[in-house]
């Protein structure tokens, strides 16, 4: 089993070396990388660490109000809590990643979050082939601009220009389950050639209708074309050049 | 090529982790060309031999692999052009008991860093000069203090106020607790006064220029390099500056917020307006005198309320004011002194009083005359005999509804109009309450940004820790203005700008102004960055590379993790 923990040059890094100078123990299992701040950690790196093979990450930083980079720490929980609402839709368990807040001060909470974390990790088990596959595909959503662009706009549309969380939270959610679909669907047409909604319904298993849709808005932004009907149905293949 | 050193810690390392397997791990790897073992590699001669190998062999890259980084970096960091740390001591041999296990984290450890110092790119490090001057804005006893010291070794000061006069509220007050030095009461003009000649010191400097009526409109600029354009009585005007202090102080509470107190009545006054009742009397030729602002009589009944806005009394600040309690008793005190037949009362929940000779002070006002009540007060409210106070006694366990002629209300103190937008032209934080929060705070650094915070606009202090901070400040701008540049920590943002966008995602989530679109593109301000690398984590684009922890480093480390397993099974 293998575990990344993300830690933060101010606050959880001298928190995790505390931990070493109490003498603490924790689970071997447990890697750290040490970045500047929380808010460093981009959504892909996260996945990147799941596709290939980690067993869980969690990502550690400053308490609110203490980031010394003012909101980095704010910007971490936004992505971890929007990765965690996606796994649940895509076949990873959302227990895989999980956010920590920890001071300088607070070896013995290292400690605590991380035997915690890999307790948690022995429930739910090694991360299968399943789990790899979707964060595969989660990853490169992350690394196109459309989800990236959604994510990114948080801060300003909450907190400069007034829109309510809640609402922007259901956008971002929407917007980036909608690129895993169409990355799945890409995936799908790349296998197999030309398929029509209803062909594409079955292997994905979502509901030929959203699938539909999906086809035209693509069509539209001329990643994929229709090249008409064979067998009574309306079939799609990828633009040459995707 | 890459040199290893591996620290044995004297034994601290080598007896938890076997060093020969790891030296063993490092040398599989080709670009590892030169390995060295030693029991302590932050001795002067370990750093010595180091040093010559590194020239000897010629080695570009190092990685020492021992404490952490956090410990003896600053030993190491200038050993080779580019230096690593593999923090095997806090992070494995100090926290796994087993040595076969703790040796595997080690080894996955050295290896990380060992990817690391293949892919760091050699930095340049940034240097900014340091104009040297600095802009102190506030000219309290605090402020006063910081220019004082600077303008004393040579440097230019501007000192704003954005008040008529220096001397901030200190001014105000006529006399200060325990120790009443000039007598009674007080113009702050008499020879052992503090204030009056500290000011003429700094309207007599060549170095100082006092701009009062003057208040900041915009700040542009970095740490060394700061253009700050100020509203002056004459217009607007200009000034460039190197460093800058803080130092706005507070204001104080309004009591008009806790109704029940009754400050709409005239003879319901604060403590500032109870120094400008003896200053007034002071100045008709009275002398030594109270007398009430309604009618001009004195007093025969004095009642002191505390924690009036503070320690979250009646929906107040949750904080304590710090200087009330003792201001609060010595004005009492010096009522009594006046006027002995004048029944004074104090009404309080906790007398703070922690400071030297305070507490005698404390005491000693008690056997003065001054009538010390625990307890709530309910209500000031108007009679037709005149003011009625309602309270409690708790150590009595009665409540009373008494007479009496004028009440005054201690208040607490509260972040001044304007640190807010203050912070911001800055890229300062505020805490929770509203006041400026201490950047070193948790740990020691070199500051980054040349502006530094004095006095109460941290939070409610008396006047000789506000002096003593302002000490600190000019004493920390010194410091930077003395060594004429500054070197940034070396992390940069890069824009690649055929990737970019301008969709200016970068700027809104930089607090400290940073990069930003100005135009089209992105573009980054030197000598602003600090480093964190969140608008690279969130460009659209992935325009963004930082000069340190980019992507290719990380997940070089992510990959040597997610290996590790497959190599030691």
């Amino acid at each position: 089993m293998k575990i990344l923990v993300f830690c933060c040059d101010w606050c959880s890094y001298p928190g995790a070396d505390l931990a070493g100078i109490l003498r603490l123990e924790y689970p071997p299992e447990v890697r750290i990388i040490k970045v500047m701040c929380s808010g460093r950690v981009d959504p892909m790196l996260v996945l990147d660490a799941l596709r290939q093979g980690i067993d869980g990450v969690m990502v550690t930083g400053c308490h609110p109000g203490e980031c010394h980079y003012v909101h980095g720490n704010m910007e971490a929980e936004r992505r971890i809590e929007l990765l965690r609402s996606i796994f649940e839709r895509s076949g990873i368990n959302p227990r895989r990643v999980r956010i920590e807040w920890i001071s300088a001060s607070e070896g013995e909470k290292f400690a605590e979050v991380t035997r915690a974390f890999k307790q948690e990790i022995d429930e739910i088990g090694p991360i299968n082939q399943g789990e790899i596959d979707a964060a595969e595909i989660i990853h490169d959503v992350f690394s196109s601009e459309r989800a990236r662009l959604v994510l990114g706009a948080s801060r300003r549309a909450i907190e400069l220009e007034g829109v309510d969380p809640l609402w922007y939270k259901g956008v971002l959610e929407r917007t980036v389950r909608e690129e895993v679909l169409r990355e799945r669907i890409l995936r799908e047409l790349r296998k197999s050639g030309a398929l029509s909604a209803h062909e594409l319904a079955e292997r994905i298993g979502e509901p030929a209708k959203e699938i539909f849709w999906n086809l035209i808005a693509m069509k539209r932004r001329q990643i994929i074309l229709d090249i008409g009907i064979v067998d009574d149905s309306l079939k799609f293949a990828i633009q040459e050049g995707v | 090529m890459i040199g290893v050193f591996l620290c044995g810690c004297d034994g601290e390392v080598s007896e938890r982790i076997e060093l020969k397997w790891l030296g063993e791990v490092a040398e599989r790897d080709p670009d590892v060309g030169y390995l060295e073992t030693d029991e302590h590699l932050c001795s002067k001669e370990a750093v010595r031999k180091i040093r010559s190998i590194v020239e000897s062999k010629n080695l570009d890259r190092i990685v020492i692999a021992g404490c952490s980084p956090r410990t003896h970096e600053k030993i190491f960091d200038d050993l080779a052009p580019i230096v690593e740390f593999a923090n095997i001591r806090e992070q494995a041999a100090w926290v796994h008991p087993e040595k076969e296990e703790a040796t595997r984290v080690a080894a996955d450890i050295l290896q990380s860093a060992i990817v690391r110092a293949k892919l760091a790119a050699e930095l340049e490090p940034v240097r900014v000069p340091i104009e040297p001057s600095c802009l102190v804005i506030g000219g309290g006893v605090s402020g006063m203090q910081a220019a004082s010291d600077l303008s004393a070794q040579g440097y230019r000061v501007y000192l704003v106020e954005r008040d008529e006069r220096l001397g901030g509220r200190v001014k105000r007050l006529s006399m200060t607790f325990p120790t009443i030095s000039c007598g009674f009461p007080c113009r702050h003009d008499c020879p052992e006064c503090e204030l009056t000649p500290k000011e003429e010191e700094l309207y007599a400097s060549e170095f100082v220029e006092i701009l009062t009526s003057t208040e900041v409109m915009e700040v542009e600029g970095r740490i060394g390099d700061y253009h700050v354009t100020l509203r002056t009585p004459e217009g607007v005007r200009e000034i460039k500056v190197g460093t800058v202090v803080i130092a706005t102080g507070t204001k104080t509470y309004d009591p008009s917020r806790i109704p029940e107190y009754g400050y709409e009545f005239e003879d319901v006054i604060t403590s500032i307006e109870l120094e400008d009742l003896y200053m007034k009397h002071r100045f008709l030729g009275g002398g030594g005198e109270l007398r009430r602002p309604s009618d001009d009589a004195i007093p025969k009944r004095v009642d002191f309320i505390q924690c009036v806005g503070s320690r979250g009394e009646k929906g107040g600040n949750p904080y304590c004011s710090i200087v009330c309690c003792l201001y609060g008793i010595g004005h009492a005190r010096a009522i009594k002194e006046m006027h002995p037949a004048c029944e004074v009362y104090l009404h309080f929940t906790n007398i703070q009083a922690p400071y030297r000779g305070f507490e005698e002070y404390y005491k000693e006002s008690e056997s003065l005359g001054v009538n010390f009540v625990r307890g709530e007060v309910k209500l000031v409210e108007k009679g037709e005999e005149g003011l009625v106070i309602t309270y409690e006694d708790v150590d009595l366990q009665k409540s009373f509804e008494e007479a009496t002629d004028l009440v005054v209300l201690s208040v607490g103190q509260e972040p001044s109009d304007g640190a807010k937008e203050l912070a911001e032209l800055f890229y300062r934080e505020l805490d929770p309450d509203g006041f400026f929060t201490e950047v070193n705070q948790k740990i020691v650094r070199e500051d980054a940004t040349g502006v530094f915070v004095a006095g109460c606009a941290l939070g409610p202090r008396n006047i000789r820790y506000a002096v003593a901070d302002g000490k600190i400040a000019a004493e920390n701008a010194l410091a930077l203005l003395k060594k004429g540049e500054f070197e940034m920590e070396g992390i940069m943002p890069i824009v690649d700008d055929t990737k970019c966008i301008g969709c200016n995602i970068c700027g809104n989530l930089c607090y400290f102004g940073a990069i930003g679109v100005t135009e089209e593109i992105a573009e980054v301000v030197e000598g602003k960055c600090r480093g964190c690398g969140i608008c690279a984590a969130a460009c659209p684009e992935k325009a963004i590379t930082l000069t340190q922890f980019d992507d290719e480093e990380i997940t070089a480390q992510i990959e040597v993790f997610a290996r590790a397993g497959e190599v030691s099974g």
